[in-house]
């Protein structure tokens, strides 16, 4: 137990930086496989009628229950465990992670072969969701302290990392249930103790390779700027008193809005494709392909240029450039010019990514690393908030216009309209934020 | 010791993520050929 606990994992002098950042990646890289959850939906829901759906087989429907369960237990079990993973360290909160998350898998491929749907959302919903949490935060924090002189870059590595988790996940899932699928079987029970072993040897070599610096750590040569920007504190703030400033909820309100935005158009890209351009359903799953490396690579271009234009600055890139983004994607249909749409809306979704990746440093700046990852622990509540309340406002929205009769390439307008609005309630948010007050300092 | 093992774990990471953009890139691939299509209409 002693090599598991934060004492063991503390870096000796001469100890390369470097190698900490794939330790934070391989575990993203495994728990983002939640983004790529969608693509076990159809051949679930025809598990016991193989060719389609009979009588008895989950409906697409329930299946997702299990995605919003998890996406749910993420936030919970990130707010709740933030202040253990601080106190027991990086290294045996990912192996928490691991045994959470690939047993969750484990559980989910049981759920299938017993075809028992609370199973289903026990394991991969409820445990999976839990290793998901403990996963998200713990690199995060441990890459803010390492990355002192960049903590945008560090934070937007591990984060580019769970982008890319999807892109792995769902062609992984893929491959696999087509090699086991057979006469009798769809062959998820199977792809999914594969992947529930590959992503435990990943995840767990993370967890080996990590460390945390000394308490006395410096990057060599580094000196902290004496001429400190305003918003950048060198004070501390616990996680109880972090949640008591306003600056806390102006942040939560940020990373909120920013996701519901981004929801917008990643929940509907296929769709709104097929309908605005009148593209066949192989081109629309290109379109969402590139979504995905836009989110992936946003995560990382964004959250480092933070580093230069500073946090505050970056996010009023994202809410303007957004909002103006946004308000101009209807137009692109009107012109009828479809590379201006994919170019658009992978900027705007590159954006959403770098919302995610830039808020731990943001929050480091405002409260320092004392217990950052236990305040993006209870920050993350924001993403479960915004993964509720997004797409069921663009579908009930979606629905509504074209139930009055709009013609398909329009219904999406309104939503894009109203996210341009979301956008801007979110840099008014991100203009109130202030230095946090010394009363609230260790 | 320390360089070697450092490009041992960045492979490590580094593959699985190119493989996965490399599978995007293909799945996108239709949407480059019905943009191209469109513009030597």
């Amino acid at each position: 137990m002693s090599m598991l606990s934060r004492a063991a994992t503390v870096a000796p002098p001469g100890f390369n930086r470097w190698l900490v950042p794939p330790s934070a990646i391989a575990v993203h890289m495994c728990i983002g496989q939640v983004y790529g959850f969608s693509v076990f939906k159809v051949p679930l829901s025809q598990a016991l009628g193989i060719s389609a759906p009979i009588e008895g087989d989950w409906s697409v429907a329930d299946i997702g229950v299990a995605y919003s369960i998890a996406l749910a237990m993420l936030g919970l079990s990130a707010a709740i465990f933030g202040k253990w993973v601080e106190r027991s360290g990086p290294r045996l909160t990912m192996i928490a992670a691991a045994i959470c998350f690939c047993g969750g898998l484990a559980l989910f491929a049981l759920a299938v072969k017993l075809h028992a749907l609370w199973l289903l959302y026990a394991g991969y919903g409820v445990l999976g969701g839990i290793g998901l949490g403990l996963g998200y935060i713990a690199p995060v924090s441990t890459l803010v302290k390492w990355f002192p002189d960049r903590p945008g870059m560090a934070t937007g590595m591990a984060i580019m990392g769970f982008g890319g988790g999807a892109l792995i996940g769902a062609p992984l899932a893929q491959e696999l249930m087509k090699h086991f699928s057979s006469a009798t079987s769809v062959g998820a029970s199977q792809a999914l103790l594969v992947m529930a072993g590959l992503y435990a040897c990943w995840m767990l070599l993370g967890a080996i390779i990590v460390r945390v610096p000394a308490d006395d750590w410096k990057p060599a040569g580094w000196q902290p700027k004496t001429t400190a920007k305003r918003l950048v504190t060198d004070a501390s703030v616990s996680a109880d008193q972090a949640w008591k400033t306003p600056q806390f909820w102006l942040l939560w309100l940020v990373l909120c809005l920013n996701v519901t935005a981004g929801i917008g158009i990643l929940g509907q890209a296929s769709p709104m494709i097929q309908d605005m351009f009148k593209v066949s359903p192989g081109a629309a799953a290109g379109f969402v392909g590139l979504l995905s490396i836009s989110n992936m690579a946003g995560r990382f271009l964004w959250s480092s240029a933070s580093d230069l234009t500073g946090r505050k600055g970056v996010y009023c890139i994202y809410f303007i450039l957004g909002a103006a983004l946004y308000w101009a994607v209807p137009w692109t249909q009107r012109s009828g010019n479809l590379l201006l749409f994919v170019v658009t809306t992978a900027v705007i979704i590159s954006m959403y990514g770098g919302g995610f990746a830039t808020v731990p440093a943001y929050l480091r700046d405002l409260f320092g690393t004392y217990q950052v990852g236990a305040i993006h622990g209870r920050l993350i509540t924001a993403w479960s908030a915004a993964a509720l309340i997004g797409p069921t406002l663009v579908d009930r929205i979606s629905e509504a216009q074209k139930n009055a009769g709009v013609p398909a390439e329009q219904t999406y307008n309104f939503t894009l309209h109203l996210m341009a609005g979301l956008l801007l309630v979110g840099l008014i948010c991100n203009l109130l934020v202030r230095p946090v007050h010394t009363r609230h300092h260790l | 010791m320390s360089s070697i093992k450092l490009a041992v774990v960045w492979i490590l990471v580094l593959v699985p993520l190119t493989w996965g953009v490399v599978k995007s890139v293909e799945k996108s691939l239709p949407l480059f050929e019905r943009s191209s299509a469109e513009t030597q209409r």
